[in-house]
């Protein structure tokens, strides 16, 4: 299991929450789980991509330009993945987005995200979006270990269906990702709640007590909630239940409408269509929608936001509560279908485990504990890392790379949905009911309905309705090469296995040969195909190399710059009788060129250049470093023995024929 | 949409390359279920649990080498058909 760890080196599996609106990771490091804040220090990052006339902007880079860039500034991408185009949430969220989703035009019907950079249009798949995120989420983790990561658990939604979650992994493969797992984001904040628990109760008496927690998880885009039974070392997922389409953003839009209609009757005009406009309100609505948690009220101020006309707007706690009520009460019918999945009575249920950032609206809260008579409800974990972290514990139990209590544990998840095949009649005939443990498999034996049929067809649905026509068409399988006899004579025995990832897979076998290869499958489930993965793959390399670029141009800047900082620094300190005129001014005479290059040239210099330009700062600063040590130091001094593989400035090395660096010699400002 | 729907017989008829139920008479019988969880039949809920988890240690995929989950998954519907019949 554990993975070709490079040159020997322990190697590191994270975890990532890939969420809606904003993305987390974790690594189990020492004993424990560490989050990674990314190069802005932030703990969490946008779920956000954009492309300028120059570059492509992922994370906080993406988000902080968003208002002068709407329409290539892509968000929301897990709102769109695994969907087809024609999707009536599709086609509702369409009318919000500021960006362009159009049809692949195939019969799957995929949605595609179209972007213009350096003036071409560009399409994007949703998988795509989503790997670049999580290429984001790889290099923070990378930056904070030091080496390559590859393995990754990535988080779901309990309630993603197959395909969601099939393109969820595909983005992982997209993004280079050697997908360990696909978790469940409520299963994964679990983990979180049963550790802290552990660790407080100080492992007094750990035994067999049985717990029963219920995980509210209601983040931006997303809701869950699920009923698990943790034991010691084992969590057992009763049911769960959820909305793949529901959370903060929703209010935010809720919001952003009330605040145009507003707009409209004080000023008679209609900002809609002005994108900016939007953007600029929606980032205010959200924020305070935030404030609105701790406080009663808010303004929402916008200067100039159409026709020269100023928004201003104060909202209160009720206002907001009101307009979003219905959502909040829609959030608790999942809650008691969930209860009544697990079968267990509400008495039961010992801690509410509250996850994700719209759990900390009050009006939330105060719903969910009176659903449960008054119960204090459990905030002890951080409801925005909780799931980074459970998913980070995870990573490391797969991969054998935790402690030893961490590798003890078990995770026993289940399916969300019933997954079943049309029968005579469109009748759904359920093979795996929800709620069932992962991995799983069931076998149906088939046969043929007519004399000498040598294929069938078997179309897969999922969903709680008895007919297939208000279930979830996943795709059709068909079975060809069934010796041609009789009908009802050939014995087909055809297995639906669920993995740990909740994904299914059919297999089948004539049951009169016993031949595995004698039936052939065609999985018509409508995802990317191995050999769209494979290129979406080359053009994110592609990609790589061009931000590689990007950052190595900025690494070259940022070198020469630290290099002139230094030098003016050391050239103040150096004692002026140690140093001939003629060199000093010949020193401060090169360094007034490179300013005024770097000020005409910073920001279209390439990396070579940069590096050339530091190369003749530094045979100029070398010269004088060289006599002054001939000056200063003892002849033997000179002979001391260079550690292995360094060379000497002669050899292009940093060394003295002394052994001293000459970095050294350049005292660092800070 | 031209046959009327009410019609018995039309509920059932089979289109051309529809796949048909085997009716295999074969019925599993509960008593293998403790068997395979280690119990003797009549079983406690407190014990059937406690086995599943213990078991489940043991031979889930992610702990143990057999990678298909066999054993695993008898173990699981085992446990769960003990749970429907005992309420637990």
């Amino acid at each position: 299991m554990p993975d070709g760890a490079d040159d020997g080196k322990k190697s590191y599996s994270m975890g990532i929450d890939l969420g809606t609106t904003y993305s987390c990771v974790g690594i189990f490091k020492d004993g424990e789980v560490q989050i990674i804040a990314n190069d802005q220090g932030n703990r969490t990052t946008p779920s956000y991509v954009a492309w300028t006339d120059k570059e492509r902007l992922l994370g906080d880079a993406a988000k902080n330009q968003v208002a002068s860039n709407p329409t290539n500034t892509v968000f929301d991408a897990k709102r769109l993945i695994g969907r087809t185009f024609q999707d009536p949430i599709v086609q509702a969220d369409l009318k919000l987005w500021p960006f362009r989703v159009v049809s692949d035009g195939s019969p799957d019907d995929k949605p595609l995200i179209e972007v213009m950079y350096q003036d071409v249009a560009k399409k994007f798949h949703p998988e795509e979006i989503s790997s670049m995120i999580l290429t984001k989420m790889k290099l923070t983790a990378e930056a904070f270990v030091g080496q390559r990561v590859r393995n990754a658990v990535i988080t779901v939604p309990a309630y993603f269906n197959d395909s969601q979650r099939q393109a969820t992994k595909d983005a992982g493969e997209i993004a280079g990702l050697n997908v360990l797992r696909i978790v469940n984001e409520p299963t994964a904040a679990a983990i979180a709640y049963g550790l802290d628990t552990k660790s407080k109760e100080k492992k007094t008496k750990s035994g067999e007590k049985e717990t029963n927690i219920l995980v509210f998880d209601m983040g931006g885009g997303t809701f869950d909630v699920s009923i698990l039974t943790i034991t010691d070392t084992v969590f057992e997922v009763k049911a769960t239940a959820g909305d793949p389409h529901l959370g903060g953003e929703d209010f935010d839009n809720r919001m952003l409408s009330y605040c145009i209609s507003e707009f409209r009757r004080k000023h008679k005009s209609d900002p809609t269509r002005n994108q900016r406009a939007i953007r600029r309100l929606r980032t205010q609505c959200e924020r305070a929608k935030r404030q609105l948690s701790t406080q009663t009220s808010v303004t929402i101020e916008v200067d100039s936001l159409h026709e020269g006309q100023d928004f201003n707007l104060r909202l209160s706690r009720a206002k907001f509560e009101e307009l979003c009520m219905d959502y909040f009460k829609k959030a608790m019918e999942p809650v008691s279908q969930c209860l009544g999945d697990s079968g267990l009575p509400k008495s039961q249920i010992s801690d509410v485990v509250l996850v994700g950032g719209s759990t900390r609206i009050p009006k939330v809260q105060e719903l969910i504990s009176s659903f449960f008579n008054g119960k204090q409800l459990c905030k002890e974990i951080n409801p925005d890392e909780a799931v980074a972290y459970g998913a980070a514990v995870q990573a490391a139990i797969v991969s054998g790379t935790g402690t030893e209590e961490v590798e003890n544990m078990l995770l026993l998840d289940v399916a969300p949905l019933s997954l079943g095949i049309e029968m005579a009649g469109g009748m759904m005939q359920k093979l795996i009911e929800r709620n069932s443990t992962i991995p799983t498999n069931k076998s149906q034996d088939f046969t043929t309905a007519e004399d000498y049929q040598d294929y069938v067809e078997i179309k897969v649905y999922e969903g709680e309705r008895a007919m297939v026509k208000d279930n979830n068409y996943l795709g059709k399988f068909v079975l060809t090469g069934i010796p041609k006899t009789l009908r009802g004579v050939p014995k087909i025995k055809v297995t639906f296995n669920v993995d740990s990832n909740g994904i299914l897979e059919v297999t089948a076998e004539d049951m009169k040969t016993h031949r595995k290869g004698e039936i052939q499958i065609t999985n018509e489930k409508g995802r990317l195909s191995q050999r769209d993965i494979e290129r979406m793959l080359q053009d994110a390399e592609a990609h790589k190399e061009e931000d590689d670029l990007a950052r190595g141009e900025m690494m070259a800047r940022e070198s020469i710059t630290v290099y002139m900082r230094r030098t003016r620094k050391a050239l103040e300190d150096i004692d002026s009788e140690k140093i001939l005129k003629r060199d000093r001014e010949r020193l401060e005479k090169k360094m007034e060129e490179v300013d005024l290059w770097l000020d005409e040239h910073s920001n279209k210099a390439t990396k070579e250049e940069f590096e050339a330009k530091q190369r003749e700062l530094e045979s100029a600063m070398n010269t004088i470093m060289l006599k002054i040590n001939r000056s200063e130091s003892d002849f033997w001094e000179q002979q001391a023995i260079l550690p292995e593989n360094e060379k000497t400035i002669e050899q292009g090395g940093y060394f003295l024929d002394s052994g001293l660096d000459i970095r050294d010699l350049i005292e660092d400002p800070d | 949409k031209t046959e009327a729907p009410s019609r018995e017989k039309a509920k059932f008829k089979f289109e051309p390359g529809q796949a048909r139920a085997f009716v295999d008479p074969c019925e599993e019988v509960p008593k293998e279920y403790y068997q395979t969880l280690g119990l003797q039949p009549g079983a406690s809920n407190q014990e059937v649990r406690r086995a599943y988890r213990q078991l489940a240690l043991k031979c889930h995929p992610d702990k143990s080498k057999e990678l298909e989950g066999t054993r695993f998954k008898e173990l699981t519907a085992a446990y769960k058909a003990l749970c429907d019949l005992h309420d637990c």
